[in-house]
């Protein structure tokens, strides 16, 4: 444990000088803004060198942060540490705060507060509303009760309120899906799996497309008797419900395949940002001026 | 050797991945890329419609797919505002509205200086409510969007007169990180409407829109690969192939193939030494 | 009580959605639903943010493990809160502000004059209303014959009741209404009266004169408050400090503004009145000219001069002239201005029209033709190709211009436009000075050389803007974007938000990579299947799988790895995924059913309360 101890401490003041010495020469990881007297605009590195812009404290402290803060989360690769709990702690903090001011913002002032007082808010927050409440805005004191009441699920008595608007959301959610998953991943799946299996391309025989259409047609048709659990898997049933296990190993081969992908371009653009936007270490978009 | 090799410890392969993936992008190892149909086929429904065309972009993603989708992004703003088409944002995520203002500003307010907001583009903005906002605007847009995201009202937006609904739109481009997103937009749009949707989309929903291709679909672009492909068209399309900004996907496949090649060995050497066990075992007295 | 509510709401708002689906006619009722919805959707994320204050609380007040993280966690979220919710830093909408104008309150009651003209009010479809735009301001008096509106008709309100009803006696009527509707000329343009804000402005700075004349317009207190308020208002100074030397060379006040002037005494700078925002733009451009194209003689002076200041290579040389010629045309201008002086089609006014009716004709055109071919003579286009914008202001061109030919009114203004989009001169040479730094270095008085002016436009920029900021009273504080670039909120977004999210996304590709090495075993055929179409996707998705295969010949060539992924996504997946599908739409098809018809209540919960 000592010799671990050691060989990290060292590791880290060896990084730790190389950045110090890097932020020395380079000066990476600088943010630079513009001030124009009534508006303070964001600039780059090139405008700089014109001597016009100047670094932010503010934002540069911000882009080490946030590159602190990518580390941190990483370090959770080698243990569980205080770091990554402090990282941890501060999005889940930041992300419910954020998400609450969106909602305020973008929806309960516009939609809700904006219908039942126009006027008032049109004054106050958002001057290009119509000051003019609709005839039918009476409505929009339905789901301000209903807010309401589900926030009654914090209060330590009567949250059996919440219930109804929880039912409300559970009804809709039941009726916009219902229709929604039967026309869109039943009807129109089944529409789209009536296929020619004989293909014709511009009057002739269309091989690639004949075997598309069979595969197609037979997958779906191997799978679904898979699916049917109720029929007793034997014989020619059986037969096919294994064809249409193949069909369905293949299609989490081709998920995983695809799931790997999406995975390691996350991976890149974390790294990206490190190495291009805090080391200065790469400059793919020239922007920056060359050293 | 083969007991050690099995238990090695998982934060070897990590740094294997990390390295995988660091190396290439510190060296900006770059590979040519050939698009796909299906990269076509979304590049083609972007490209055939006429000039002034309007497109509503619905970015359904965060920061924590940016990686993938971002590119996408990016070219499919840079291609209509290539073409000229009118383009309305909107988000069905909440952090949606970030990914439009930073697609405006990279694309929009760097290089074409001279689209005039409002008139060209517009931010309509974020609502909550998933699916349950397509349902409400796919027959009458302003019931939600009264002021677009500025605050604006929508009647003195000048591109958004003749818009009553999703209906008036000539195409419906999404990125989506998952839901509410292309699948979404495929149920209570394409579907009910015929309104057309082509979508670019993260590796792990990209195998399961498929089935949507191409009666609901027509075009889909997967995952980073995808998004290459697309970027790949619309920069050789419009000499646009040494802007650094707009390689991004193209950019993104290097270490991609280098870290595909590491988890295709390390299945393999999984199944060498699970085998070479089993092997031993059985001969074991 | 607590049970059937639920059940019966439940059933309402689903099957209201379902019929909304089937039958037209209802599909207003299903908009209602999803909007309730949709506004009960953003109340979550109120409770969601209340839920993890109660839960990180009682953490901390029981002293659980790590109860300290709740604290950060805590911190984080009310420090992200209130910089959102109150806004903290962000500028009020520009769009929303009126800069120019200054305001005083007045209450539609209070406005006290009224203009009429002849005519009714068409009726309209059942539930189709005024335009809300004129609401409370128009008003219709059946007895008399006549409608009347209150206050200063605006050009959106015009149009927006021309859409009420498309009549043209209707529309002629509200032309006429709207002609009316007007303060008396000296104020046209200056004063005006904006309903919705309840509020009289003024546009500039008021004089004595206009002062007079508006208070004339009425009697009442109200109004002769609000208009006094408005001249005081619109005769306030601001000023800023200013040195000397951030003047640009040739400043010239009085060539801005009268209201404009240098104490140089004081060293300061002073307005009278709110500034427009266009008049903030002047005030640089005037001093600034914009960039006119290169002329070869002209890019060889500055080669020279750059030479004289340092090395050059011959590498920016070429940079140079590439970045040079990257600029404007003079055929580009000349075309522009052409282009304005084509007679265009303009839309008649229903007035026009229905003279055209009225004297007997059958069809009625809606479009009018304006204005004759006029094109630039050669005089015109040699003068206008000599235009250099550091001996001749825009001004002087457009004089020049005019004596030499004619010229319309659009022209000028199309002329005007283009120049008003083009980079500065100063501008122009630090992008030419950016080119020289992309293809080599540049001494410091290279750099001086290229960026000098561009440093002097900023400078002169920012006292501007602090002129500008100065003399503008903000309307309304709490309009701006709560997450604008540069906020505290954009900030925590930016900076932790961002990377934190996307960071952790990101390490799934290390598990994944550990996964594939412990858990992925061949051991059947179904596991070999799996595999097997992994290693095609994962090559086909990149370069590698094009290089592998590559050698194939063309009659193979379904079996490069690329085509193969093709396939497979194409067929089997298409076909896996698809059985999938159905399955689960079936299967959320009969879960609704029997949540909507109450054969489902688990949602309500098995507790009694």
């Amino acid at each position: 444990m000592n010799r671990e101890r050691m060989i990290w401490t060292g590791l880290l003041v060896v990084a730790g000088l190389w950045l110090l010495g890097r932020a020395l020469w380079v000066g990476n990881g600088v943010v630079y803004v513009q001030d124009l007297g009534d508006v303070t605009v964001s600039s780059d590195a090139w405008e700089a060198v014109t001597e016009t812009a100047r670094p932010s404290i503010f934002r540069t402290a911000g882009l080490w942060l946030a590159a602190l803060f990518t580390l941190a989360i990483f370090s959770f690769l080698y243990r569980d540490n205080p770091f990554y709990k402090i990282a941890e702690a501060v999005v889940v903090g930041v992300s419910a705060a954020y998400w609450m001011v969106v909602g305020v913002w973008a929806t309960m002032v516009p939609n809700l507060f904006g219908k039942l007082f126009p006027a008032t808010i049109k004054a106050w927050a958002m001057p290009g509303l119509s000051p003019v409440r609709d005839p039918f805005s009476w409505l929009y004191l339905v789901p301000l009760v209903l807010g309401i009441l589900l926030m009654m699920r914090l209060a330590p008595k009567g949250q059996w309120l919440a219930r109804w608007p929880l039912a409300f959301i559970i009804g809709t959610t039941a009726g916009i899906r219902l229709v929604g998953f039967i026309h869109a991943d039943f009807l129109s799946q089944i529409n789209s799996t009536v296929l020619p299996l004989v293909a014709m391309e511009s009057g002739r025989f269309d091989l690639a497309g004949t075997l598309g259409n069979l595969i197609v047609v037979i997958g779906v048709f191997a799978c679904l008797t898979y699916f049917f659990f109720s029929i007793e898997h034997k014989g020619v049933v059986g037969g096919v419900s294994r064809l249409g296990i193949w069909f369905l190993m293949i299609t989490f081969g081709a998920a995983f395949g695809y799931t790997v992908m999406g995975r390691i371009a996350l991976l890149a653009i974390r790294l990206e940002f490190l190495f291009d936007d805090w080391l200065w270490l790469i400059d793919p978009t020239g922007a920056r001026p060359p050293m | 050797m083969l007991e050690y090799v099995a238990r090695l410890d998982r934060r070897w392969i990590f740094l294997m991945m990390l390295l995988a993936v660091a190396i290439p992008i510190l060296f900006q190892l770059r590979f040519p890329e050939t698009p796909t149909p299906l990269a076509k086929a979304v590049f083609d429904a972007v490209e055939n419609l006429p000039p002034g065309s309007k497109v509503l972009l619905a970015f359904d993603y965060d920061p924590a797919s940016e990686g993938e989708l971002g590119p996408m992004a990016t070219a499919f703003v840079l291609h209509c505002a290539k073409k000229g088409h009118k383009m309305y944002f909107i988000a069905l995520w909440p952090v949606g509205p970030q990914m439009i203002d930073d697609q405006i500003r990279k694309v929009i307010k760097t290089d074409f200086p001279n689209l005039v907001y409002g008139e060209d583009y517009v931010n309509l903005g974020f609502k909550p409510g998933n699916e349950g906002v397509i349902k409400v605007i796919v027959t009458d847009l302003r019931q939600l969007y009264t002021t677009d995201d500025k605050g604006v009202n929508i009647d003195k937006i000048p591109m958004m007169q003749g818009i009553r609904s999703v209906q008036d739109f000539d195409l419906v481009i999404n990125v989506s990180a998952g839901y509410p997103g292309t699948k979404e937009w495929v149920q209570y749009a394409a579907t009910p409407y015929g309104i057309p949707v082509v979508g670019g989309c993260t590796g792990v929903q990209a195998p399961l829109l498929y089935p949507y291709i191409p009666d609901q679909l027509p075009g889909l672009l997967g995952a980073i690969k995808g998004a290459a492909e697309y970027e790949k068209l619309v920069v050789d399309r419009y000499d646009l192939a040494d802007v650094g900004r707009y390689l991004e996907g193209l950019r993104r496949m290097g270490p991609q193939l280098v870290a595909h090649m590491l988890m295709i060995f390390l299945i393999i050497a999984g199944n060498v030494i699970y085998f070479a066990q089993r092997r031993q075992e059985r001969y074991r007295p | 009580m607590k049970r059937t509510v639920p059940l019966i709401i439940t059933a309402a708002g689903g099957f209201t959605l379902i019929v909304a689906f089937f039958i037209p006619a209802t599909e207003s009722w299903g908009e209602v639903a999803a909007i309730w919805f949709d506004i009960l959707a953003a109340i979550a994320f109120i409770l969601g943010g209340g839920n993890l204050v109660r839960n990180h609380l009682k953490k901390i007040s029981d002293q659980t493990a790590g109860w300290a993280y709740s604290v950060i966690t805590l911190a984080a979220f009310f420090i992200t809160l209130t910089v959102g919710l109150f806004k903290v830093g962000a500028r009020p909408m520009e769009q929303q502000e009126y800069y120019g104008q200054r305001f005083a309150s007045l209450s539609l009651e209070d406005f006290p004059l009224e203009f009429s003209v002849e005519g009714t009010i068409p009726p309209k479809k059942s539930g189709r209303r005024l335009p809300d735009s004129v609401h409370g301001q128009l008003v219709a008096d059946a007895a008399a014959g006549t409608i009347s509106f209150r206050g200063w008709m605006e050009p959106n309100q015009l149009d927006d009741l021309k859409n009420y009803k498309h009549l043209l006696e209707w529309q002629a009527t509200v032309e006429t209404l709207y002609d009316k509707a007007q303060p008396p000329e000296p104020l046209r343009g200056k004063a005006f009266y904006h309903a919705g804000h309840r509020a009289l402005a003024f546009a500039g700075r008021m004089s004595e004169f206009e002062y007079h004349t508006l208070r004339e317009l009425a009697g009442t207190p109200e109004w002769l408050a609000a208009v006094d308020a408005l001249y005081e208002a619109t005769n306030q100074t601001a000023e800023i400090e200013c040195p000397a030397d951030a003047l640009p060379e040739r400043f010239d006040a009085a060539a801005i503004s009268p209201d404009l002037s240098y104490d140089e005494e004081l060293q300061r700078l002073r307005f009278t009145g709110p500034m427009p925002l266009g008049l903030r733009d002047r005030m640089v451009r005037r001093f600034f000219p914009v960039a006119t194209p290169l002329s070869p003689a002209a890019e060889q002076v500055l080669v020279n001069l750059l030479k004289q200041a340092g090395p050059l290579s011959e590498a920016q040389i070429e940079a140079l002239s590439k970045a040079a010629a990257a600029g404007w045309t003079f055929d580009q201008l000349i075309a522009e201005v052409n282009r304005a002086g084509e007679p265009v089609q303009v839309p008649k006014t229903a007035r026009e029209m229905l003279a055209e009716k009225q004297a007997g004709a059958t069809v009625i055109e809606p479009m009018k033709t304006v204005g004759e071919k006029r094109t630039l003579n050669n005089l015109q286009q040699k003068f206008l190709r000599e235009f250099d914008s550091s001996e001749m202001t825009v001004d002087d061109l457009v004089e020049g211009l005019r004596r030499m030919g004619p010229l319309s009114a659009r022209q000028v203004a199309a002329l005007r436009a283009f120049l008003a989009k083009q980079p500065t001169a100063a501008e122009r040479n630090k992008e030419l000075g950016f080119a020289l730094l992309r293809a080599g270095p540049l001494t410091e008085e290279q750099r001086d050389l290229m960026f000098g002016d561009y440093r002097k436009q900023i400078r002169w920029r920012r006292y501007v803007g602090r002129l500008f900021a100065a003399a503008h009273v903000v309307k309304f504080p709490w309009s701006g974007e709560y997450r604008a670039v540069g906020t505290p909120f954009w900030w925590l977004y930016e900076y932790a938000f961002k990377p934190l999210t996307a960071t952790m996304f990101a390490m799934l590709a290390f598990y994944v990579a550990s996964a594939a090495f412990r858990a992925f075993r061949a051991k059947n055929l179904e596991a070999v299947l799996l595999l097997g179409t992994a290693f095609i996707i994962l090559l086909g998705r990149t370069f590698a799988g094009v290089y592998l295969t590559s050698w194939l010949p063309e009659s193979l060539s379904f079996l490069r790895i690329e085509e193969l992924t093709i396939r497979i996504m194409q067929w089997f997946n298409t076909a896996g995924n698809r059985a999938i599908m159905i399955g689960i739409a079936l299967g959320i098809a009969s879960t609704s059913l029997k949540v909507l018809l109450a054969v489902d209540r688990s949602y309500l919960g098995t507790g009694g309360d």
